[in-house]
């Protein structure tokens, strides 16, 4: 409430307090209500939910006990603290979790191994006694059902003689004619 | 005048804002009505300019206004409707800077038959000097505006609106003590500024 022991007042302090004579007017209160009512209406109308949202934050906290801050405060370092974490966590190489991946897992389709029979001879090495008699080898032969070279020569030779009996049928008709 | 306006000024200033935070905007309404000639003159006095004034005035209430819910009463609401006024205006004048238009208020009559006018328009010996009321207003507005904000603010608020100092060490959140310095400050620098109005 206002004091007023203008006795005991300095030369600066009456001088200072004749700054209440300084005013707006009468009329200023009423025109301030209206204006004030008006703004308030093209407030709610401007203002987002967001900055509204903001500003009711931000009151809470400065008018909020320090129990209730130090609450907000672990809770909020608490979430930087996981979003930190997934952000920077190391991530495996996407290959290497193919193959972990991979190794754990039953394959799809099961494909029966082909068994190639092994020559015993062949792995321990020819008797040094024995006479070599060096013959070409194709890769061919290793794969069964591969085309050795003979059997490519006896196909040609069964196909030359299929012309070859067609020709004597003809020569046989022209005779007969 | 309504019956529901009439009611709304017999109430307290806590009865108001329960009303209000209950969501009663004629409550509001008429805690804007009562604080509106005090909230002026503090703005004003630290401002300097009346439409500037006006402008802050509507910020207050307007902050005031979806602030009121979050009011626990641990202050009085004097106390917090002064603490906002104060701050939003330290925080305009941070903004505005050195560069400022002075645009002041009307000086009422009244002053004439004020007892400090007349002192302060009585020489020692007894007669009446001529002062320049005009010239009084600017000069003290000039003066004022040279003090820094902080000394600024005690001033307005011990001297223009002779509030108490514990009431002033609430509002800004300091000790009676820094009140109290900061007023011995402004006033020797005041004295300075004002020399040629002081007998």
């Amino acid at each position: 409430m206002p004091t007023d022991n203008s006795e005991d007042l300095t030369p600066v302090q009456r001088l200072l307090r004749l700054k209440r004579h300084e005013g707006p007017g009468d009329q200023f209160v009423s025109d301030f209500m209206l204006s004030f009512k008006e703004r308030q209406r093209a407030e709610l109308l401007k203002q987002s939910a967001h900055a509204l949202m903001w500003e009711r934050l931000t009151t809470y906290w400065t008018q909020s006990g320090p129990g209730a801050r130090l609450a907000w405060a672990g809770a909020s370092a608490a979430a930087l603290l996981l979003f930190a974490w997934v952000l920077f966590a190391p991530q495996k190489d996407s290959a290497q979790m193919a193959i972990e991946e991979g190794a754990n897992t039953q394959p799809a389709l099961t494909v029966p191994k082909k068994e190639f029979p092994v020559d015993a001879v062949m792995i321990m090495g020819l008797d040094p006694a024995e006479e070599i008699t060096e013959s070409p080898l194709l890769l061919s032969r290793h794969f069964s059902g591969g085309y050795p070279d003979d059997v490519r020569q006896v196909r040609a030779a069964k196909k030359a003689q299929a012309s070859f009996m067609e020709q004597d049928a003809e020569s046989a008709e022209q005779q007969h004619q | 005048m309504s019956e529901a306006t009439a009611s709304y000024e017999s109430k307290t200033d806590t009865e108001l804002v329960t009303c209000a935070q209950a969501g009663e905007t004629l409550a509001f309404d008429e805690l804007v009505k009562r604080y509106t000639p005090r909230l002026y003159g503090l703005i004003y006095n630290m401002t300097s300019n009346r439409e500037d004034t006006a402008d802050l005035l509507q910020e207050v209430f307007a902050k005031a206004y979806r602030s009121i819910k979050r009011f626990m009463g641990r202050s009085s609401f004097y106390t917090w409707i002064y603490s906002i006024s104060v701050n939003m205006t330290l925080n305009f004048l941070k903004k505005r800077g050195r560069y400022y238009k002075v645009s002041l208020d009307d000086v009422d009559t009244g002053i004439q038959n004020d007892p400090d006018f007349i002192k302060v328009t009585t020489a020692s010996g007894g007669t009446i000097r001529e002062v320049n009321i005009h010239e009084l207003q600017k000069k003290l507005n000039e003066s004022m505006m040279r003090l820094s904000e902080d000394h600024r603010t005690v001033v307005t608020l011990y001297d223009i609106q002779g509030l108490q100092h514990s009431e002033i060490s609430k509002i800004l959140g300091v000790s009676e003590g820094t009140v109290r310095s900061r007023l011995f400050y402004a006033h020797r620098q005041l004295q300075n500024f004002l020399e040629e109005f002081i007998n």
